[in-house]
């Protein structure tokens, strides 16, 4: 199985990051939709070790179709409002089992590498010191 | 005309290649660059073997992500298992580790080397501490270890010294390898200005001058030995092509901790302990928001620190990452998380490195090490402590509130008594704690004896001749401080025993 993610799976993941940033736009910065992701997706995809490509999908589908499978919603994460996912990850982060925050934490720090990648972020925080 | 700093990248070679030299070194980072360094100025002919490619200042990007995927190995992703999973980092390039850490610099402590002469008295004769020392200047000289100055430390770094101050905990600039540091605050990133007196900016250059030659993009597969001594080194060009390098006098592994023992393991070489007794400093950290603007990103990357706790096993200090880091470290998720993140700027993050009691072992996985640890119980003590400390530093240098990112606590504290409470009553699960692993040591571990040590007190392994460790896999502890000075003081005495021996 190529450890890169399919092209659906990648909308899912982004569903997920997009509900974890939260209205970024709401808040004068740049939308999440807004951003080129391409370059965060390369690296993801070629440069971490196979076991990282492993657990990256079996995190995805289970976070995707948790709402269903534990918490009584009727469609999966990519199928449910912007509203509705971001309540459902606020409740995961705090979650008392250890592996589901892992796994709310782990696409955090995805989402935010995917993020601050973009330049159009960086230059919200435009201090990036002289070279 | 300077001689290149690479001599050959294995990504042009796709054909079998045999290279020939007095000794070979595996690994280009602070101890495979100090040998190389040290046997090249001797007149010997040096090889240096790594994996990672030459990075240089130019290409280096802001973006944590590229940078990572550049220049640390698997992304930053490995993962040490456990009782408390911790990711750990370590460079892929030539100038290994160096190039993307925080360039601190520390001294070999004197308290710690006593401990190692108590523990195997055949240690004080094979490193004695005038000798270390002497090494110790001239590294630092080399490198300009020096203070951060005040200049460039960025308001991270200065409002540490603040907090600090207030509570009364001695701290000072950390001292780092730098020179014309202009605090741009990428240090993890790789150095845009090249002030960083990373391994890649000053000792390979030095062994390259001495007629030392590196070859970059060459994974090494396996020692080759007869069992009785070790004669090269056999392995794989990132251009896909088997290499082999027949050293004449001697074979040094300087592959890191991870990297070292499970070469050895690979190779067949298993007299002692190899990969076992794996210890580290793992790291909490607390983030306070200010009211202020504090730009955590800019500034020296790491610039100050809180030394008054190292009795019990704690150093403080700011850290500086990137923006995308610095967001995880933000708590929430959706709604408060966009807020927060349109104020980044005015959060901090300072880290505690804990000198640990707990253990782990580097073990063959599939294709690659498999790396164990755990913390011990004492080590959650620690940790709690530390972010007891980190949280009323942050408070009394005027941060608003702090979020101390424990499982089970609250999640923002405002109180410093909340913090006391917490230190006496906080969770004792180690999984509460987010940490990740830093500064590894001792899986080759030194010593006289052979059923409990896999380096003799001269570098080379008990088991085979001409076969000699040179990195922080022989420290037969942890140090409770930045490693990297230490493991340049004793690679240079591993360098004086291979010539020796040589």
């Amino acid at each position: 199985m190529s450890l890169a993610l399919r092209p659906f799976e990648r909308a899912w993941a982004e569903a997920i990051f997009e509900a974890v940033l939260g209205p970024v736009e709401a808040h004068g910065l740049p939308a999440f939709a807004s951003i080129d992701r391409d370059a965060f997706w390369q690296a993801v995809e070629t440069a971490p070790g196979p076991s990282f490509g492993l657990g990256l999908r079996a995190m995805l589908h289970t976070l995707t179709f948790l709402p269903v499978t534990r918490r009584g919603y009727r469609a999966p994460m990519y199928a449910l409002s912007r509203d509705a996912r971001m309540d459902l990850l606020e409740q995961l982060g705090a979650d008392d089992g250890y592996a589901i925050r892992q796994m709310v934490t782990t696409m955090k720090m995805l989402a935010s590498f995917a993020y601050f990648d973009a330049p159009s972020v960086r230059a919200r925080f435009t201090h990036e010191a002289a070279r | 005309m300077t001689r290149p700093l690479v001599h050959l990248d294995g990504s042009d070679v796709s054909r079998p290649l045999t290279i020939d030299a007095d000794v070979v070194i595996v690994g280009s980072g602070p101890a495979g660059a100090t040998v190389a360094r040290s046997l090249a100025a001797r007149g010997l002919d040096v090889v240096v073997l790594e994996e990672g490619h030459e990075a240089k200042p130019e290409s280096f990007e802001p973006s944590a992500i590229r940078a990572m995927a550049r220049l640390y190995r698997d992304m930053g992703t490995t993962i040490a298992l456990g009782n408390n999973p911790m990711p750990f980092l370590q460079g892929v390039a030539v100038g290994g580790t160096s190039v993307i850490n925080g360039a601190i610099s520390w001294s070999l402590s004197r308290d710690v080397l006593e401990s190692w002469y108590r523990d195997d008295p055949a240690l004080r004769d094979a490193l004695p501490y005038e000798e270390l020392e002497r090494a110790q200047d001239e590294i630092e000289r080399r490198l300009s270890v020096g203070p951060t100055d005040a200049k460039i430390a960025g308001r991270k770094n200065l409002l540490m010294a603040r907090g600090a101050d207030v509570l009364g905990h001695a701290n000072r600039p950390i001292h780092r390898n730098v020179s014309g540091c202009v605090g741009s605050g990428r240090c993890l990133q790789g150095c845009p200005n090249g002030a960083k007196l990373s391994m890649d900016r000053s000792f390979l250059p030095d062994a390259v001058a001495s007629g030392a030659r590196i070859f970059a993009g060459m994974r090494v597969d396996r020692v080759l030995h007869d069992g009785i001594r070790a004669s090269g080194v056999a392995g794989t060009t990132k251009g896909g092509a088997r290499f082999g390098v027949r050293a004449r006098r001697a074979v040094v592994l300087a592959a890191s901790a991870v990297g070292t023992p499970y070469l050895m393991l690979r190779s067949g070489i298993t007299a002692g302990p190899v990969g076992e007794h794996l210890s580290a400093h793992p790291g909490v950290s607390v983030t306070g928001r200010f009211d202020e603007p504090v730009r955590n990103h800019l500034g020296a990357t790491q610039g100050h620190e809180i030394t008054g706790l190292r009795a019990e096993g704690l150093k403080l200090e700011a850290l500086g990452f990137d923006l995308s880091i610095l967001a995880t470290r933000v708590p929430g998720a959706g709604r408060e998380f966009a807020a927060r993140l349109a104020a980044l700027d005015t959060f901090a993050v300072w880290g505690a490195a804990i000198r640990a009691r707990g253990e782990g072992r580097v073990t063959m996985g599939r294709g690659r090490a498999d790396v164990r640890y755990s913390l011990h119980d004492d080590d959650v003590k620690k940790a709690r402590r530390a972010v007891r400390v980190l949280g009323e530093t942050l408070l009394a240098a005027g941060a608003r509130e702090v979020y101390p990112g424990v499982a089970g606590f609250d999640t923002i504290v405002v109180d410093p008594q909340r913090l006391a409470w917490f230190e006496q009553s906080g969770p004792l699960s180690p999984r509460a704690y987010p940490m990740s692993m830093t500064h590894l040591f001792g899986t080759t571990r030194m010593g006289s004896h052979r059923g409990s040590s896999v380096v003799r007190p001269d570098f080379r392994t008990h088991e085979l001749d001409a076969l000699y460790v040179a990195d922080s896999s022989v420290f037969p502890t942890n140090l409770g401080v930045n490693p990297q000075i230490a493991i340049m003081v004793l690679a240079s005495i591993a360098a004086k025993r291979v010539a020796e021996a040589a």
